[in-house]
């Protein structure tokens, strides 16, 4: 009878995945992000954040201002940041499908997926492969995740891993870890979001 | 060089002065347990970090307290117990006189000592006695529900409740419409419990929104300990065994019903015939051809009980979705035929009907008129946006919807922060916050521009908490203990999110800082304290900006509304979903999308 076994060089072989949130908190005019490498088994490898200050200027149209932000915000934290994820997972209703690819703001050699629940709305671009996959919310309640690939799903290892997060419902839960890691970096944010 | 798995892509960047960056470096003191970890095998020994996915952690938290599987499961406990020993009734004749004495043992402290060992175990097999013979007789709700009947209960109920536990109790198929707040989940834990007690039934599954869980499991815990109750949830290898499991009560919610029912008798819902099904908030299945309501109508069932405040939200076909559950058959959608199947059907008490001793609850609108920049800000906007949408040709609703939505915000807050509706809230929670009283502020907006997050920043003097829909259960659970035990006098709620399943009995005023489209919605918000164990009157205070459209939308609702009095005796319906383009377009003085 086989037994399952996975020894630590088998979770290592697999990469890590970065989580990135750009819409993590906002304050007034500042917008605070994160970016959290997890590997496997949902451990922590780095932890980049940093934060942006809207200018208040009526010459720009608000979401032009957000997204400039956003944008600004993700190649600060990747040039921050020393690990290379397997994939880049992103929450679906906080970031535009137009950031990441040829036409956007910028080019990633890594697949990015954005995740949302069924109950949110979200854009979406038609170049996007999407699926679904059932994973645990926060509260260990069964939930099912619709996803944004772009370019293409990965394949090998990095599927693996993937498979592995939705298996430990690790798809929308380091989000909140990653929120938690800003209010411990930013002590003005710690009375935020009760 | 490799090339780096990033690069900025062709747009250019925007103009320099408009963002301003911190880098990582010039940012605060990075948290050492977060920032960078050389060594990951070493990271993950750590006791701060190796922490499981919360989700892991949470399903530990509620495991079931009863015997694990396999253990003996069927009947209730103490009955089961019985069964098992031989009664003698010549111990039965001893009087069950108090342990202090009077046994005919004299002498020594520890002849007196074990006869009132004895005593107090020969009146427990009385009062075991007692209880089979309850069982045996089968004594009408009433009597179980005294609280010198066999069972013990926390609180004495209602009269109004044991008239619906009774009719729960009779009624194999009954829709429990109680107003929000009369304790719609207690009088059906009470009938399940009585008729898990008189073995009606083995086995009964409650169905519910994943967040009310939690509360119907405490419910449960408290209104009927000896049940065995198993909550369904977490992966589905788990769920497996979690469906087979033979407790008294299995709570799941709809979302994992919908997952695992699969209409086969191999299917973990469809392996046995159920006792009872109860489907809380039951309006989650108005739309037939969900499917959820598919599900909920697949199950077999000797009883299905449906427990919903609001029973009709949009259509008359949300209510026939309901009732056909609770019937097991096809109802047709046409509304004398409903009004039938109700009367038939549905058991619903009005607070002001029953709850004679709940304080009042107090509505008043208060129409406040915006000066100064926020006023010529409206007007602007509603001016440039009508223009816009003229020139477009064709409207389409999500324009009409996208100008309403930013004019409402601009009621709340003009470009500069003015608000003439944060004043006036101000001035009353001075007063208010002076005689001790809490009050809950709904809206139904969470940004920081015009919605809860930024009318809890105007009232910082008032330590006020925010709860919105991006806050997870617990967290929401959290802010609640710290609203009731703290000294915090405001609670800002976003419209959605504080909606349901909420007990906030702690506040005594409430204020709408802008309106719903949805008056149902809005009572529902009104009802997390205006319920059972309200002391003092409920005043509810509704913004409205004259002039503009939130007092246009405001009195086209009314209108709308006032057709659908007839057939439900509730405001339970979207009104929003009932007005056309053209009404739309006439709140903002265009005439039936024509170009003018």
């Amino acid at each position: 009878m086989p037994i399952p076994f996975h020894d630590e060089e088998t979770f290592e072989e697999l990469g890590c995945a970065g989580f990135l949130d750009l819409a993590a908190i906002s304050q007034g005019s500042k917008r605070f992000a994160a970016l959290l490498f997890l590997n496997a088994r949902g451990e922590p490898l780095e932890f980049a954040f940093n934060r942006v200050e809207l200018m208040q200027t009526v010459l720009w149209r608000p979401r032009d201002r957000e997204d400039g932000a956003a944008r600004r915000l993700a190649l600060s934290l990747f040039d921050a940041a020393t690990l290379t994820p397997s994939f880049l997972v992103c929450r679906a209703d906080t970031i535009s499908p137009h950031l990441f690819g040829p036409c956007g703001g910028i080019d990633l050699a890594v697949p990015v997926v954005r995740v949302a629940t069924t109950a949110d709305t979200v854009p979406y671009a038609a170049a996007e492969i999407q699926a679904a996959v059932e994973t645990l919310d926060p509260l260990g309640e069964f939930q099912e995740v619709r996803l944004f690939w772009s370019p293409a799903p990965p394949e090998g290892a990095a599927a693996r891993l993937f498979d592995r997060l939705v298996a430990r419902g690790l798809l929308l839960e380091p989000f909140e870890r990653a929120q938690a890691g800003l209010r411990e970096a930013y002590p003005e944010l710690r009375g935020s979001g009760e | 060089m490799t090339r780096p798995w990033w690069q900025p892509g062709p747009t250019p960047p925007p103009a320099r002065g408009l963002v301003r960056l911190l880098s990582p470096v010039e940012a605060p003191a990075a948290p050492a347990t977060l920032l960078r970890f050389p060594d990951p095998i070493r990271v993950g020994s750590a006791s701060t970090r190796r922490a499981a996915p919360v989700g892991l952690t949470s399903s530990r938290r509620c495991e079931p307290s009863g015997p694990a599987p396999g253990a003996a499961t069927s009947g209730i406990g103490m009955a089961r117990s019985w069964r098992a020993r031989s009664i003698d009734l010549r111990r039965l004749m001893v009087p069950t006189a108090p342990a202090t004495g009077h046994t005919g043992a004299t002498g020594t402290d520890e002849e007196s000592e074990g006869a009132a060992e004895l005593l107090s175990r020969e009146r427990a097999w009385l009062e075991a006695l007692m209880r089979r013979l309850m069982v045996v007789l089968q004594p009408p709700p009433e009597i179980l529900l005294r609280a010198s009947g066999p069972l013990t209960w926390p609180h004495e109920l209602y009269p109004y409740q044991v008239s619906g536990v009774h009719a729960l109790v009779q009624s194999p198929q009954l829709l429990l419409g109680d107003e929000m707040g009369l304790g719609k989940t207690i009088q059906a834990i009470a009938a399940l419990r009585i008729l898990l007690f008189r073995r009606q039934v083995e086995r009964a599954l409650v169905v519910a929104p994943a967040s009310l869980l939690e509360q119907w499991r405490m419910e449960l815990a408290r209104w009927a300990p000896e049940l065995r109750v198993m909550r369904i949830h977490g992966p589905s290898q788990e769920r497996r065994w979690q469906w087979r499991y033979r407790a008294h009560v299995s709570l799941t919610s709809y979302e994992t019903l919908r997952a695992d029912f699969t209409g086969t008798f191999q299917c973990g819902p469809c392996q046995e015939t159920w006792g009872v099904v109860v489907l809380d908030e039951a309006q989650k299945i108005k739309n037939r051809e969900s499917d959820a309501a598919r599900a909920c109508r697949g199950l077999p069932r000797l009883r299905a009980w449906a427990l919903t405040g609001t029973p009709m939200e949009n259509r008359l076909e949300d209510l026939a979705s309901i009732l056909e559950f609770v019937t097991g058959s096809l109802l047709p959608t046409d509304s004398l035929a409903l009004r039938t199947a109700l009367g038939q059907y549905q058991l619903r008490r009005k607070k002001d009907q029953v709850l004679l001793d709940l304080p009042p609850k107090i509505v008043a609108d208060i129409t406040l008129e915006m000066s100064g920049a926020q006023r010529r800000a409206y007007e602007r906007a509603e001016k440039e946006g009508i223009a816009t949408l003229r020139e477009m040709g064709e409207v389409r609703v999500e324009n009409v919807l996208a100008l309403i939505t930013r004019l409402k915000q601009i009621c709340n807050f003009g470009p500069g922060g003015q608000s003439v509706k944060m004043e006036d809230l101000c001035s009353r929670l001075e007063e208010l916050s002076s005689e001790g009283y809490k009050a809950l502020v709904f809206t139904q907006y969470a940004s920081d521009d015009s919605g809860a997050r930024r009318i809890a920043s105007g009232l910082a003097r008032f330590s006020p908490l925010v709860l919105t829909g991006d806050l997870s259960l617990l967290q929401r659970a959290d802010v609640v203990r710290r609203f009731e035990t703290g000294d915090h006098v405001v609670l800002v709620l976003s419209l959605r999110a504080g909606g349901l399943g909420l007990n906030l009995q702690c506040a005594s005023y409430v204020f709408h800082f802008d309106r719903w489209w949805n008056p149902a919605v809005e009572r529902q918000a009104e009802d997390r304290t205006h319920r059972i164990g309200q002391t003092r009157p409920v005043n509810v205070y509704r913004y409205v900006i004259a002039g503009t459209i939130e007092q246009r939308i405001q009195e086209l609702l009314k209108n709308k509304i006032d057709l659908f009095t007839r057939v439900v005796d509730d405001i339970s319906i979207d009104a929003a979903k009932l007005i056309s383009k053209e009404e739309l377009l006439e709140v903002l003085g265009m005439e039936g999308g024509t170009q003018g």
